[in-house]
């Protein structure tokens, strides 16, 4: 029986055909009666259980016992979908996930038109992980395709999907910050205003991000006539599906021009012997997992996910990593990809979180505003706050162990190698940062449960439980 | 050939449905037109080009029917 009415998700308001409701930890969606028949024709097409059944949209069942509650009174519909477990924003993907969000989108817009179906716009806050698997959300998009018309969400999967990637791949500039400071995209404009001269002779440049910034321009001032002439024209779907084709062969084989590295085949076979230290950390990792079996657990400077993918092996049910090194995000990406883990890694810069955004300040949730785990572990992570960031020890103590009731935190010495190169340029201005003080710091928060040093450099992990 | 004139024309006359609720932008729906006009001149032109080397094809075997 339900507790509580439904209420609006706060990021539900553009369509004006469906909406997202949350209740009791269900998620809904209400259609209006123009909504209603939208889905409906999608629906009758085939086009939903076909995505549903390759996983490529989230899954869908009619809900009506929920529409009994007073917030549906004025829709006509109400349908459930299963609830994305951890929900991760474009401007926290990497490379690898915001591309394959972007093939995703497409995919579904071109199986679409194959039962004669469209979507209605091309946002990336449509796309949610599950793992590295992108998952299409928005049941709402959909409608039936008119022969001839143009593909308005072309715009939008330039300035979401298209550009930002670009952005990175060809410009070697990231886009994360970009993204969070934009939600609508980077607009065409501007990446047309950096792109260098040489891509006027690129065609997909031209159609895709010259053209369009250049037709912009000449438009302003003379909208009657872009107007007449935009409702006049006509598409074939030939055309259609050949730019939605073509922006899909670009896509997928864009990658950053400065390697990332090796390729995770190559990276994998030469890291075939471990040293002690990441043995050592391996086991206590893996002993911790057991005894405490989170179902979500966050690796705070996950780096490869090498740590998260050990204690998704003893018994962790999902990690969601989090790093600031556009590399090592790719190599956990690819990881979590080959070896099919339930492993999210995502872009974060642990001294900047992702604050809450876009309308009224709750559209977009903040990384601290959403569902804590169970679990945290941050390995080879707090000096990077309290050196490198200068936070005050006991400040980020207290941030670790205040994100779950139970992690493992390494305490990296001062005499350590990588301090020593951390602190050179710097100079030693933390004459309060040392073991003495760590243990001081976390047992103001919580029970040390166990503790184990880990390398020769007086690297120690700390077991604590609040 | 003339079936795509006709196919142009039928789809110019089908009436446009409203606006998603996005704004399409118009530099993409002007780009847009674009490869509209340009796609129907290919594909007029390639249906064109084809009869062009059919045609060249023909009087090339006439030609060379001693050879074979």
């Amino acid at each position: 029986m339900q507790q509580n009415s439904a209420r609006r998700h706060p990021a539900s308001y553009r369509d004006p055909g469906s909406s997202v409701f949350t209740a009791d930890g269900r998620v809904l969606r209400a259609f209006t009666a123009e909504g209603h028949a939208q889905h409906r024709f999608a629906r009758e097409s085939g086009l939903l259980d076909e995505l549903i059944e390759a996983g490529l949209l989230v899954a869908t069942r009619d809900a009506p016992e929920a529409h009994a509650d007073p917030a549906f009174a004025h829709y006509a519909h109400v349908v459930e979908h299963d609830a994305i477990p951890f929900v991760s924003y474009p401007y926290e993907w990497p490379f690898a996930l915001l591309r394959s969000a972007a093939l995703l989108q497409l995919d579904v817009h071109l199986r679409a038109l194959a039962r004669g179906v469209t979507l209605s716009d091309a946002s990336a806050y449509n796309v949610q992980f599950r793992g590295v698997s992108p998952v299409f959300i928005d049941a709402g998009s959909f409608r039936p395709y008119v022969e001839g018309e143009l593909w308005s969400g072309h715009r939008q999967f330039c300035e979401q999907f298209l550009n930002p990637l670009l952005l990175f791949a060809d410009l070697e500039v990231p886009y994360n910050a970009w993204l969070r400071g934009s939600l609508e995209g980077i607009p065409i404009a501007a990446l047309a205003a950096l792109a260098p001269a040489r891509r006027w002779l690129s065609l997909r440049y031209l159609i895709h991000v010259l053209l369009p910034a250049r037709g912009e321009r000449v438009a302003r001032g003379r909208e009657r006539q872009a107007n007449e002439r935009i409702r006049q024209a006509r598409l074939p779907l030939e055309g259609y599906r050949a730019m939605l084709n073509q922006l899909r062969r670009w896509i997928e084989q864009l990658a950053p021009k400065r390697a990332f590295g090796t390729t995770w085949a190559d990276y994998s076979r030469t890291r075939t012997y471990e040293d002690s230290e990441s043995a050592t950390k391996r086991r206590v990792v893996q002993e911790f997992t057991a005894a405490c079996r989170p179902g979500t657990l966050w690796d705070l400077g996950c780096n490869d996910g090498e740590f998260g993918q050990a204690a998704l092996a003893a018994g962790a049910g999902r990690v969601i990593g989090f790093d600031a090194d556009a590399g090592a995000l790719d190599r956990a990406c690819a990881r979590a990809a080959h070896e099919r883990l339930d492993l999210l890694p995502l872009y974060q810069d642990a001294a900047d979180p992702s604050p809450p955004l876009g309308w009224r300040g709750r559209e977009r949730a903040g990384l601290l505003d959403r569902p804590r785990p169970d679990a945290v572990m941050a390995l080879a992570f707090e000096h990077h706050l309290a050196l490198g960031r200068n936070v005050p020890l006991e400040e980020v103590v207290d941030f670790i162990a205040g994100l779950a009731p139970r992690g493992l935190i390494e305490f990296v010495p001062k005499s350590d190698p990588t301090v020593q190169r951390m602190l050179a340029l710097k100079g030693d201005i933390f004459p309060t940062y040392d073991e003495a003080s760590f243990v001081h710091c976390l047992e103001a928060r919580a029970r040390i449960v166990r503790r184990e040093k880990v390398s020769g450099t007086g690297r120690e992990l700390f077991w604590f439980e609040r | 050939m003339f079936r795509w004139f006709i196919l142009a024309t039928l789809v110019a006359a089908v009436p446009m449905p409203a606006m998603a609720y996005i704004d399409p932008g118009t530099g993409s729906m002007l780009l847009q037109s674009l490869l509209a006009a340009v796609a129907v001149a290919l594909v007029f032109g390639r249906s064109l080009w084809h009869r062009v080397k059919e045609l060249i094809g023909r009087s090339w075997k006439k030609a060379g029917k001693s050879d074979s």
